[in-house]
């Protein structure tokens, strides 16, 4: 049957728009390095939304693709929610790049170093993972990516309790706490994103294997 | 197969609590920007519990349907996410008067204008899409797309006006507690037009399939 499914479901048509989609999501990661290494004070958004933008023509062509193709190589509900858990990366880059936009002033001399090597990490094993599926479900392999998936989300958890402790310590500016508590939480969240992706492909190749 | 789903299946009673569904949507959207229009009066939570309360017995009324209907002509999981969807656009407007309610005294000068606008702009295009359901299947992809679009452009207005919204909160002029009391509710009026974006995705997707 999957034999079957594969030899009509054009799985190297899904298979490559998902890739390109992990691809973007790197993209908006490694754009976020560089403008948080140079301190930008002032951000040039549309390189964010560029990103996310492909991405979500990439997440349209697939549900397109998704209706108009008779077989599918995977089941059609786990492309979309994989495509959707992608779309979510670069999405929730570009938020944190306009947030962090207007307040670039009052923090620059906040350190996200800690939060950068996580996002790249995390999205990079997520692209990893995608190729993998493409390459031949090798079940093995994409287990151990998303084992160290899941590692670096709990690390973004420790990190993120590290950097709010300051807050609560008598004396720390409030509107200031405000504003990174926000910040944090949308670093956070894209590790989370890709966390959700990993969780998505692994249950892919489980029902798949 | 679709003219006998259409014979079997009572479809009449699914558009019609949908789109009871979606007016109940609209009607708590319009309880809500009466309220924002004049912040110095503190709503009744009563009046936005009661259209959350009629949403929800629309939503299990529909739950009930799908699984006593033996053919429809939507696939009952589409029917089953639109529900739910629009069950969210109300909720969530409750939850912002909660929170309008017990921060009255720090927005009761605060103009809500620009929100208004966009809810009421959102709410009446996820109206007009669950009217398209009644007659699918009948060319109206393209007027399903072009009514998301225009769902589509009014999410991204509301996070430009997000943005600058707060923008102005972060830049220092106002108290704390203020910031994040407006915070909050700038971000629960943000998700009430996400949620509209929402179900105007949903249904372009039926649409679409059914198309």
């Amino acid at each position: 049957m999957i034999s079957f499914q594969r030899l009509l479901g054009r799985e190297d048509e899904f298979c490559a728009l998902l890739e390109a989609s992990a691809t973007e999501a790197c993209h908006a990661v490694g754009i976020l390095k560089d403008v948080l290494k140079r301190h930008e004070l002032s951000p040039t958004l549309h390189e964010f939304a560029d990103a996310r933008s492909k991405d979500k023509k990439i997440t349209e062509e697939i549900s397109e693709r998704l209706i108009t193709t008779f077989v599918t190589p995977m089941e059609r509900e786990d492309i979309e929610d994989l495509a959707a858990a992608l779309y979510k990366i670069p999405k929730t880059v570009e938020k944190f790049a306009e947030r962090y936009s207007i307040v670039a002033d009052q923090v620059k001399d906040v350190d996200f170093s800690k939060q950068l090597v996580l996002m790249e990490k995390a999205a990079s094993l997520v692209l990893q993972m995608v190729q993998a599926l493409r390459a031949g479900r090798n079940l093995g392999g994409i287990k151990a990516l998303q084992n160290q998936l899941q590692i670096a989300e709990s690390e973004a958890d420790d990190v993120l309790l590290e950097m709010e402790r300051a807050f609560y310590q008598p004396g720390f500016p409030a509107l200031k706490a405000v504003i990174l508590k926000d910040l944090f939480s949308l670093n956070e969240k894209v590790v989370d994103r890709c966390r959700d992706a990993g969780n998505v492909i692994s249950r892919i190749l489980l029902k798949n294997s | 197969m679709i003219s006998l789903q259409k014979f079997f299946g009572k479809d009449d009673k699914f558009f019609d609590l949908l789109e009871a569904s979606a007016q109940e949507a609209r009607r708590s959207v319009e309880v809500l920007t009466k309220i924002l229009s004049k912040p110095g009066q503190v709503p009744r939570i009563e009046d936005f519990h009661a259209s959350k309360e009629a949403d929800k017995k629309i939503t299990e009324q529909i739950n009930e349907a799908i699984i006593t209907t033996f053919v429809t002509q939507l696939e009952k999981d589409d029917i089953e996410v639109l529900s739910a969807a629009l069950y969210k656009i109300p909720k969530t407007v409750e939850k912002i008067a909660e929170r309008f309610i017990i921060s009255a005294p720090m927005v009761k000068d605060v103009v809500f204008t620009k929100h208004i606008s966009l809810l009421n702009a959102a709410t009446q295009r996820v109206v007009e899409l669950v009217g398209l359901l009644r007659n699918i299947g009948q060319g109206q992809l393209d007027a399903a797309k072009s009514i998301n679009g225009k769902l589509q452009q009014i999410e991204a207005e509301a996070d430009t006006v997000i943005l600058e919204i707060f923008k102005d909160l972060y830049s220092g002029k106002h108290d704390a507690v203020k910031v994040m009391a407006m915070k909050d509710l700038y971000e629960l009026l943000e998700k009430v037009i996400d949620r509209c974006r929402d179900t105007g995705i949903i249904v372009t997707h039926i649409v679409l399939k059914n198309s």
